[in-house]
């Protein structure tokens, strides 16, 4: 049953994954601080974890003002 | 100011941030991929087993919902209350909520205009998750319920607003978003576990919904039986929003 119509479903599935994953890692390159303080970490979480990463960065690594 | 231009300011907060994105998009995400899920189980457990050869009948539209069910109220139930938490919290934290309630505004007014803010955007994410599992249960399966399926949705819908209300309740009780979140996970969690502690509960309790859901899908109930449960429910949820204003107005900002 795994076949190229499966395949075609899924299609909108990834471009989901992709259109968070893009305004996630547009948000990170825009902000100036994040949690920890690694936007490079960030970016790798966003990457590597489909879906979740984007929610986890959106919820936790977002900082309004940069305090040390 | 009255509450409807609150409740425009809060939807337009939500289209400005983030939120906009992740509830919609996890609940459509799920939306797609359950049916998906549900169709290529049998051959995914089948190539599993290896040597063993293991019979299983071809899943059906029941399973697809089923996914579609388990999903939403687990990871989709979490995403609400990760997104929902700091609704008031923040607010307090940074120091908006005074600057709003300067201007005449009750606060009973500022929570309940977070809570619909928050409920419509709900409704939205689960009706087009919803669309787009039938519609993907409706290509891959020969069979589909839509009255029942709709049914099983409804009471998702109630389930979903009781939890996005105990979310903002614990909001507007804390002074961070990280102990609005504890409280309501807490929450979430002791409303998932009681059905199965006693009898009542898995009638009466929130989280009976949860089991009536699948069991509307399967035909071995109906949204009547679901009545109490659902009465309770949405009682319970604007006891919530009620108390968690009652105690923010009496909150020292």
């Amino acid at each position: 049953m795994i076949n190229a119509d499966l395949i075609k479903l899924l299609l909108p599935v990834v471009l989901l994954e992709i259109i968070l994953m893009v305004l996630a890692l547009r948000d990170l390159v825009r902000r100036e601080c994040v949690t920890g303080g690694n936007k490079v970490l960030w970016g790798i979480i966003i990457v590597i974890f489909q879906v979740i990463g984007p929610i986890i960065y959106f919820v936790f690594g977002r900082k309004d003002t940069c305090t040390q | 100011m009255k509450i409807k231009a609150l409740l425009k300011k809060e939807l337009l907060e939500i289209l400005r941030t983030y939120k906009i994105y992740v509830i919609p998009v996890i609940f459509l995400f799920f939306g797609l991929l359950s049916p998906i899920t549900a169709k290529i189980m049998p051959d995914l457990l089948k190539s599993m087993a290896g040597e063993f050869k293991i019979e299983l009948p071809p899943s059906t539209w029941h399973d697809s919902y089923g996914q579609f069910f388990k999903n939403l109220n687990q990871i989709g139930l979490l995403a609400v209350i990760l997104t929902t938490m700091g609704t008031v919290a923040d607010e307090k934290a940074r120091g908006t909520a005074l600057l709003v309630l300067a201007r005449p505004i009750s606060r009973h007014a500022f929570i309940l205009s977070k809570w619909m803010g928050n409920i419509t955007l709900l409704i939205f994410s689960i009706a087009s998750s919803y669309v787009a599992c039938t519609y993907y249960t409706y290509v891959l399966f020969p069979q589909t319920n839509v009255g029942a399926s709709l049914e099983a949705t409804l009471l998702f819908l109630i389930y979903a607003v009781f939890i996005s209300s105990l979310t903002i309740f614990a909001s507007s009780i804390t002074a961070s978003n990280i102990g609005a979140g504890g409280i309501a996970i807490a929450g979430f969690f002791v409303t998932s576990i009681l059905p199965s502690l006693h009898k009542s509960f898995a009638k009466y309790s929130p989280g009976a919904l949860t089991a009536l859901e699948m069991k509307i899908i399967n035909g071995s109930a109906t949204i009547g039986s679901a009545s109490w449960a659902i009465i309770i429910t949405t009682i319970l949820s604007v006891a919530l929003v009620t108390l968690g204003s009652y105690i923010f107005s009496k909150q020292e900002l």
